[in-house]
């Protein structure tokens, strides 16, 4: 009956490509907000996610998230590296400057300082230039998605002059840095050059990048830290979830993207599930005759069931896919850079939509299985 | 008279009451019918006098309320349900009013339904489902789907659908009622004689009097009784009225 459950289904064309257009919109919709609102998230982690040589972070202790700093003062550093446990630990300078190309072209920019003997902080992935080349006078690494909007149409080169705060930076290399939440170019810089740049505070060091011993784990150094300086420390990972929670709690980014994945999943239940009910309630009759003809209950479950699969796994391939096509042709886009769709976001969204395709046959499925067959000699 | 043995369907003062015992409507008032092998039997009788409701109780797809019903020497109420859905699968064939044919499937396709439904392969199945339409004098028309048939010969697809895994009831509800005149006696021709047969009983509810020629026993009905039977012959065999089509 495979075969007659299958025919019935792709018969009529129009209502089979709707569910299946219906199915794949919903799975679209809820997986390309969910992937976008995950993207956003972690683009707010951007710079802790490049630091890669460091696993833990202490910052002011009113530090709330990673784009407001409150700077410490350099005994900080002293404090933190005295701290029982730690290996290492570095000064980071991270704030904002104004950066102007030859032409005028304006841009405010994240400048990262990191730190000139070591130059932990810096993000591994370079597109051009070596690491130690950073160590040269004035020397700036630029991301590449910086050197874009700087240099427009041009092909990488180093050697190009920027004005940062009307101090001269000479790009050394040019960084394959993640995307920060707001599209400002990244410039990674030494920490003593970084200060040149930002001019003078009282306090200047944003934060510490410290590195555990070999056998602590980077929370239990962190708890330390906090314990002995009464600093913000925590491990790299949670530094970054601070920033995403801190982002969840006091904007209205998941309210927004939260509504558009509800609207998702409601065109899912309501519209997927009542058109595959009402697909079911079309062939009722044929279903009674069916089960007059001696097909039993069990035929009729796997026939609305393997109907509801069908279409289910049709609408979600389409929508999954559509889903990753948006974000393979918009991976160069300036603004949407570092914006990606994940296996979990597909898995999830592929269990909603089997959750929708289900509780829909269970409809279809009540509805016929307790059809009375003798009702197909009423007419 | 007919022995027991060539009894296909007996009831024994069967009632069907739909509803409760105070409110309800009581359908059939004790039905007392013997259905031989071999021959049509056609229920007749008013609208709403029981033909349909005892037709279904036969069928196996009602529970009577009360009395005794046997068919093929089995009692359907003793089966469970699974049970009676493969004893009517296996020994019944169905033709309904509407045809209630698969608009998505050809006409051998739905002829052949009945056979997919007992698990046979799909190609065996179609290919039994065409030489039965093939003997209805569907040949050119195995490919065509139902919106492609007139009524006469959406009929002829559901008589083949009925009968091509050889059922030894045939259970046909008003098969006529929805043709013109020349279709319709063309429909009943076909199954005088394809679907009579000395192994088989053809039971067949209409209100259509033009047909009552093709039957060998009219059973008249009213208000739920069966009030009277006429035998128009005396022994029950196919038909000798109609040719045999070849």
């Amino acid at each position: 009956m495979i075969f007659v459950a299958l025919r019935m289904l792709t018969f009529d064309t129009a209502k089979y490509l709707g569910l299946i257009f219906t199915i794949a919109f919903s799975t679209f919709l809820i997986s390309q907000q969910a992937s976008v609102f995950a993207s956003l998230m972690t683009r707010t982690t951007s710079q802790i996610r490049d630091a890669v040589d460091a696993r833990v972070w202490v910052a002011h202790q009113e530090h709330r998230y990673i784009d407001e700093i409150r700077p410490l003062p350099e005994s900080a550093l002293t404090e933190v590296r005295g701290v029982d446990g730690v290996q290492w630990a570095v000064r980071v300078y991270r704030g904002l400057s104004r950066v102007k190309a030859s032409d005028g072209t304006f841009r405010s920019a994240i400048t990262m300082g990191v730190d000139d003997a070591t130059l932990v902080g810096l993000p591994r992935k370079m597109v051009l230039g070596d690491l130690e080349s950073l160590r040269e006078p004035d020397a700036v690494f630029l991301d590449r998605f910086g050197y874009s909007y700087f240099f427009p149409g041009q092909p990488f080169r180093l050697g190009g002059i920027l004005e940062m705060n009307d101090r001269r930076a000479r790009i050394a290399g040019i960084t394959d840095a993640s995307a920060p939440f707001v599209t400002f170019p990244v410039v990674y810089t030494r920490y003593s050059c970084a200060l040149t740049f930002a001019g003078q505070e009282r306090n200047t060091l944003s934060m510490v990048l410290a590195e555990p011993e070999p056998g602590l784990e980077p929370r239990d150094l962190a708890r330390r830290i906090h314990q002995t300086t009464g600093l913000t420390a925590m491990a790299a990972d949670d530094f970054g979830w601070q920033t995403i929670w801190f982002y969840i709690k006091n904007t209205g980014i998941p309210v927004n993207f939260g509504v558009i994945i509800l609207v998702g999943l409601l065109v899912g239940v309501v519209v997927a599930a009542q058109t595959l009910y009402l697909f079911t309630l079309d062939n009722l009759k044929q279903y009674g005759a069916l089960k007059a003809i001696g097909v039993t209950n069990r035929v009729i479950t796997g026939m609305v069931l393997l109907q509801s699969a069908v279409v289910g796994a049709i609408g979600y391939g389409f929508g999954a896919a559509m889903c990753a096509s948006f974000f393979y042709f918009t991976r160069n886009v300036p603004h949407l850079r570092g914006f990606i769709t994940r296996f979990e976001i597909l898995g999830g969204t592929a269990v909603l939509m089997a959750l929708i395709v289900v509780g829909a046959s269970l409809l279809s499925i009540r509805r016929v299985v307790t059809l009375e067959p003798a009702a197909v000699f009423r007419g | 008279m007919t022995t027991s043995s060539s009894i296909a369907i007996s009831c024994d003062n069967v009632t069907k009451q739909f509803g409760n015992t105070n409110s309800g409507t009581l359908a059939l008032r004790g039905a007392d019918l013997d259905v031989p092998f071999g021959g049509i039997t056609m229920l007749v009788g008013p609208s709403g006098c029981g033909k349909t409701t005892l037709l279904s109780i036969l069928a196996g797809l009602l529970e009577p309320t009360s009395g005794n019903l046997s068919v093929l020497g089995q009692s359907p109420n003793a089966l469970d349900r699974a049970e009676q859905v493969l004893f009517r699968r296996r020994n019944m064939g169905f033709i309904f009013q509407q045809y209630n044919l698969l608009p998505s499937l050809t006409a051998a396709e739905n002829a052949a339904v009945p056979l997919l439904a007992a698990g046979v392969a799909r190609k065996q199945a179609v290919a039994r489902a065409a030489d039965v339409l093939d003997r209805l004098g569907m040949a050119p028309k195995r490919a065509s789907f139902p919106a492609q048939l007139s009524g006469g010969q959406q009929q002829r697809v559901a008589i083949a659908r009925a009968l091509v895994h050889e059922p030894r009831i045939v259970l046909c509800d008003e098969p006529t009622a929805a043709l013109d005149a020349k279709s319709g006696h063309a429909v009943m021709e076909m199954m005088a004689a394809v679907a009579v047969d000395p192994q088989r009983a053809v039971v067949l509810v209409t209100h259509d009097n033009r047909i009552f020629d093709f039957a060998d026993r009219i059973v008249h009905m009213e208000d739920g009784q069966i009030r009277q039977v006429d035998e128009s012959r005396d022994a029950p065999s196919p038909s000798p009225r109609v040719p045999q089509v070849q």
